[in-house]
Order: C-alpha cells, then structure tokens, then sequence
C-alpha cells in the first residue's frame, strides 16, 4: 500500500514522501491520538509532534516494519510521553477536561455509553473506541494496535456482547 | 442454524457486509428465535449509539501550515548546526588550494598539511565548541 512513499524515499525524495505520507495518514493519525488524549486542541498539538519526529525518522525508515505499524508506534509513544507529561506537571482543570465526545440520541445516553465501557477491559474499550473514530476500519485498528485483524474482530465482539448484557441487565 | 452460529453472524454483519446466504440464514433463523432477534435489536441500538457518541473531529484548517513552518524551522536549525563545520571545511579547502597555486613547495606537500592542518583544527574547534557546551550546561 504504501510502495509509493517507499519508492521515493529510495530515490531520496524525503520531502516529497513526506507529503504523500502527510495526506495519507493525518486524519488516521490524528483520531488515534484522539482516542488517546480526548481533547481535540491537545490532539492536534500532539499529533503536529508525532509527524515532526516523522519527518526527522524518515530517512531512517529501515522498512522492517511495515511503514503504518511504523507510524502509529511513533503516534501512540508520542501520545503517551505527552500524556506521562501531564500526569506529572498536573492534574485536570476543568477547563481541560476531556471533551464529551458528540451527543447522542435519548435512546442511549452519554453517561450510560461511558459507563458502559467504563466495565469493559482495557484492550476491549481501546478496539471499540478506534474501531469508530476509525470509521469502522478494522484493517486501520489492527494497524494502529499492531494486532492480527482476528484479535481486533475479536474483541469486538466480545466487548459488544458485554455491553448488550449490562444493558439488559439495566433495563 | 444454532443460536450461537446467528449471534456471531450478527456480530459480524456490524464490521462488514455479510454475503447473501449468512444473512439469508440469519435472518431465517431470527424469524423463529425470539432471544437471537432482541439481540440482534440491542446490537444495533448498541451500535448506533456509539457511532453517534464517536464522530472524529476534524483537524484544524492550520494543521499543514503550522507543520510546514515547524518543519522549516528544524531544517533552518539543522543547518545552523552544521554551518560551522561546513564554514571550516570551506576555508580549508579555499587556504589550501590558495597555496597550491602561490607557494613555491610541491603540490604534494601543499597538499598533505593542506589537509592536516584542516583536520588538527577541525579537531582542536570541536573540542572547543564541545568546552563551551559544557560551560553552557553549567
């Protein structure tokens, strides 16, 4: 998929691989970012770091691993330093708090899908979570994850399951 | 069909498009089985809501430009970094060749502490630069 930005960097055209690099995943990038931090302002800044040290990387890109998995690694680490950061220097204001993601019709609300996979694992809430931001890309999850497409489906489904139950359980 | 074969089709029909014979078998089956429908029913409202409460936002409209401009702006700094060592190279191949042509010594002579003495200064001015660095650091 990626052969294009491969083959340009072989001829050493950094600048011209990155732009195609740049249209290709900025919007991927920065959902993942997103469903990592939860506030779209830090998001963006964040993501602008990741694709600076993507830039920096690219004439370096051994091609070991394949170039999306390469990516998304630096993304998550990004992300994740970013969010150590803050842990650190300070806790939320309220002005910061984590940005309710777009409202929803009365059939579920808000606090009830939050709480819904507030119960679920980890693994299971992240693959829910990328798995619509994503657009419901499996491919794109399992990329971002670095997991066998069967694992992400798997999740799915098992984190569908769980809160098809609760919900039952609820009403 | 069983009940768990139907509910993992179903499951599966929410991440892509089953193919003709799965849904005519799940929807089949459903028409007779009352616990796989009202699952099917809490799926979809499951996931229609989380479709809804997930909508990615859009990066701003001065993502690329503010990029650019940091991208620039490491390249200006990169070069800055190198600019003395490239300044130093440059003057040592302009002294030496400069008296390659004027002084009156063999060519391999001029050559050879041409090229020497650029290195002994290269060394002696990056331990400098190394010192005041460290001076810096202080």
């Amino acid at each position: 998929m990626d052969q294009d930005i491969r083959q340009l960097l072989s001829q050493r055209q950094k600048d011209r691989a990155f732009e195609v690099l740049l249209q290709r995943y900025q919007a991927k990038v920065f959902r993942l970012v997103f469903s990592m931090l939860g506030n779209s302002s830090r998001a963006e800044e964040v993501t602008q770091d990741a694709f600076l040290k993507i830039w920096q990387a690219l004439q370096g890109y051994d091609g070991r691993a394949s170039l999306s998995t390469w990516i998304y690694t630096i993304a998550r680490n990004t992300s994740i330093s970013h969010l150590r950061a803050e842990f650190y220097r300070k806790t939320l204001s309220l002005e910061e708090a984590p940005e309710p993601f777009a409202e929803v019709e009365p059939v579920l609300s808000r606090i009830e899908i939050e709480r819904l996979l507030a119960n679920l694992p980890d693994e299971q809430r992240e693959v829910i979570v990328l798995f619509y931001l994503q657009e419901r890309s499996i491919e794109d999850v399992a990329a971002m994850l670095d997991l066998p497409e069967g694992t992400v489906k798997s999740h799915l489904h098992r984190a569908r399951k769980a809160m098809a139950t609760r919900m039952e359980v609820r009403r | 069909m069983r009940c768990q074969a139907a509910q993992e089709l179903i499951l599966e029909s929410l991440d892509c498009r089953l193919d003709g014979e799965q849904q005519n078998s799940v929807e089949s089956h459903i028409a007779q089985c009352e616990m796989c429908r009202s699952f099917r029913e809490a799926q979809l409202v499951l996931d229609g809501a989380l479709a809804a409460h997930y909508v990615a936002p859009q990066l701003g409209s001065t993502f690329r430009t503010t990029l650019a401009h940091r991208i620039s702006g490491e390249k200006r700094r990169a070069l800055q970094e190198w600019l003395p060592d490239l300044v130093h190279l440059g003057g040592g191949i302009v002294a030496t060749a400069v008296c390659f042509l004027w002084l009156p010594v063999s060519p391999t002579a001029v050559l050879t502490v041409g090229i020497a003495l650029t290195f002994v200064s290269y060394v002696l001015q990056t331990m400098f630069r190394f010192w005041l660095e460290d001076l810096e650091g202080l």
